[in-house]
């Protein structure tokens, strides 16, 4: 009866060397961490930590042995966590300087000539443009 | 070897493939709703690089080092026992799901560990912060993005826990056999989506 039911196609062997392979790449992502690398860092372990999530998936939970819908599934979800980043920081990274939380009162990180003039307040304000 | 499928499936196959796809369905839901957080962190970073490094410079990396391999071992031990599980070997499936029920206790006791001592340092999101020599503008969203994945992901913990345990029940009572295995695979997906987090959480909150 179960002649076309998907089978689990892990051997224990084969779970043994992903999970070596998961211990070794949290060791490679640990020490990587500690090195301090500056604006490599970051791209870095997640390429590594990727890799790791690639691995649990495909063999851990079977999604290399599987065909079809589940995987369809697992696509469209990562797509859209692709459209989120995109979108999101599509945004802030364009942002008018000011209109970005980080920057709001911060008028030495302005390019020269974004303001107009500062109140005696201390708070900006953009004279109006002349007609 | 209890081979069972309700009367509206042809058979036992189809309705493993139903089940399957269903679980995958709920799976890749969980995995958007995580990456809502993940996205919130890295808004939060692009805008205060600073805060991000000093908060995971506060970290205890060793403790996260320790959990991710507590979490890699139990989706091992969780692979094997579905594997088992489909050999028809029954002790071994309870005792390897007893093995991933511990390294989940540990793990949660660790992250309790942590966050008594965040509780005690004031390291907290937003107006609770109040810990006086980080000084970094937008340290407390660094707490806040860690307390919600962290939390978030530690209640995925106990859940991943109770779905084991419930697993655990037809080994113990040597149902498992060749074609029926379904409700330790179903519980191990979840178990190894939750490990699959932990590894994204890791190196973001506690390394780089």
């Amino acid at each position: 009866m179960t002649d076309h039911a998907p089978h689990a196609h892990g051997s224990p062997l084969r779970y043994l060397l992903v999970f070596l392979g998961l211990l070794v790449l949290t060791v490679v992502t640990y020490v990587t961490g500690k090195m301090h690398l500056g604006g490599w860092a970051l791209p870095l372990a997640l390429v590594i930590a990727s890799t790791k999530a690639g691995l649990v998936l495909a063999f851990f939970m079977h999604l290399w042995d599987t065909r079809g819908a589940p995987l369809v599934a697992m696509a469209v979800s990562l797509l859209f966590i692709v459209t989120l980043l995109a979108l999101v920081f599509g945004d802030v990274a364009f942002r008018f300087p000011l209109a970005r939380p980080d920057r709001m009162g911060n008028y030495e990180a302005l390019p020269v000539g974004a303001l107009l003039g500062d109140g005696p307040d201390g708070h900006a304000h953009p004279v109006p443009a002349k007609r | 070897m209890a081979e069972t499928h309700a009367h509206h499936f042809p058979d036992a196959g189809v309705q493993r493939h139903a089940s399957l796809l269903g679980m995958w369905l709920f799976l890749s839901t969980e995995v958007l709703l995580f990456a809502g957080l993940f996205v919130a962190y890295g808004y939060y970073r692009f805008l205060f690089p600073g805060a991000f490094a000093e908060g995971s410079r506060a970290m205890h990396t060793w403790l996260g080092l320790a959990n991710t391999v507590v979490l890699i071992a139990s989706s091992f031990a969780v692979a094997l026992a579905h594997h088992a599980a489909g050999a028809g070997r029954n002790r071994t499936t309870f005792w390897l799901l007893v093995a991933a029920l511990a390294a989940g206790v540990f793990f949660l006791g660790v992250k309790a560990v942590e966050y008594v001592e965040h509780f005690r340092a004031g390291e907290l999101p937003g107006k609770w912060f109040t810990h006086p020599g980080m000084k970094a503008p937008g340290i407390s969203l660094f707490y806040a993005v860690y307390f919600l994945a962290t939390g978030l992901h530690a209640l995925h913990v106990v859940v991943g826990m109770s779905l084991l345990a419930w697993a655990a029940v037809p080994a113990w009572k040597r149902r498992y056999g060749p074609g029926n295995v379904g409700l330790v695979e179903n519980a191990g997906l979840y178990w190894h989506l939750v490990d699959l987090v932990w590894i994204f959480l890791f190196p973001l909150l506690y390394l780089v």
